[in-house]
């Protein structure tokens, strides 16, 4: 089961996510999001992770997918509040070389302005 | 290990094969891994390798069929907790898989899943049973307090 909320912050789209993003729970529903936001022209988004509790491999899937699709569309895409264990999956996986993450939504928001 | 009343644990659950069982198999191997001690720090990433596994059985092996079977069993003894997930597939020569960190993978959506079983148990083996059927056994060792990632 996945929430979310998807908020402006200095012309970045911040979309929080809360919960589960697991094949079938909450993995689709993220992809959708994202697509939405880029549909709507924005090329600055960055993915709040920070109430995620559980992520498999379909989510990292989905945030890989995620990251390649703003990429074709000239937009960025950027992590913050990683959890512990969702860094673990990054750095594990070697997508911790792939995204840009921050540990803060502003200092985040921030670095889209650099 | 034996649980808190002396005995080895095994408990076997058959259920359709069809993604939303994965959620019950996740529930009771919560359960189980409190009989058994499993350190609560490795809990989640062994359930994650449950979850790997039974979502590739059932849209990999038995290829969404929900007239097929899988079935989990979850046996603690000497230590150790093995999880077993059967499919009906036909299984697959381990050398296909590759690994996801190369260069050349890492921007795929897939291909992370037994990758991750590997990180997170202490052993993995497919299995043929006797029965034609296809599994996939994860140990896990009931000693090993820290999360095995982080000893990587």
């Amino acid at each position: 089961m996945m929430n979310h909320r998807t908020y402006e912050k200095d012309g970045v789209a911040v979309l929080e996510l809360k919960g589960s993003i697991t094949m079938g729970s909450g993995d689709v529903t993220m992809r959708d999001l994202i697509k939405d936001l880029l549909q709507k022209g924005k090329k600055q988004i960055l993915v709040d992770l920070g109430g995620v509790s559980f992520m498999d491999s379909t989510g990292l899937g989905e945030l890989v997918a995620a990251f390649t699709t703003a990429r074709h569309h000239d937009a960025s895409l950027k992590l913050v509040n990683l959890t512990k264990k969702i860094h673990d999956l990054l750095s594990i996986t070697q997508l911790a070389t792939v995204f840009e993450y921050y540990e803060r939504v502003d200092e985040a928001v921030a670095s889209f302005r650099k | 290990m034996a649980d808190a009343h002396g005995n080895d644990l095994k408990v076997t659950i058959k259920v359709r094969s069809h993604l939303r069982y994965t959620d019950l198999l996740h529930t009771v191997l919560g359960q189980v891994a409190r009989l058994v001690a499993l350190p609560p720090a490795r809990l989640d990433w062994v359930a994650l390798s449950l979850r790997e596994a039974v979502n590739n059985a059932v849209l990999h092996g038995n290829r969404n069929d929900f007239t097929k079977w899988v079935e989990v069993e979850m046996e603690s003894a000497g230590g150790f907790l093995t999880i077993r997930v059967w499919d009906e597939g036909q299984g697959f020569p381990p050398e296909i898989l590759s690994d996801p960190r190369r260069p050349e993978n890492l921007f795929k959506p897939n291909g992370r899943g037994i990758f991750l079983i590997r990180q997170f148990t202490d052993g993995a083996e497919f299995l043929k049973g006797p029965d034609g059927r296809f599994g996939l056994s994860m140990t896990i060792d009931l000693h090993k307090g820290e999360t095995k990632e982080e000893s990587l």
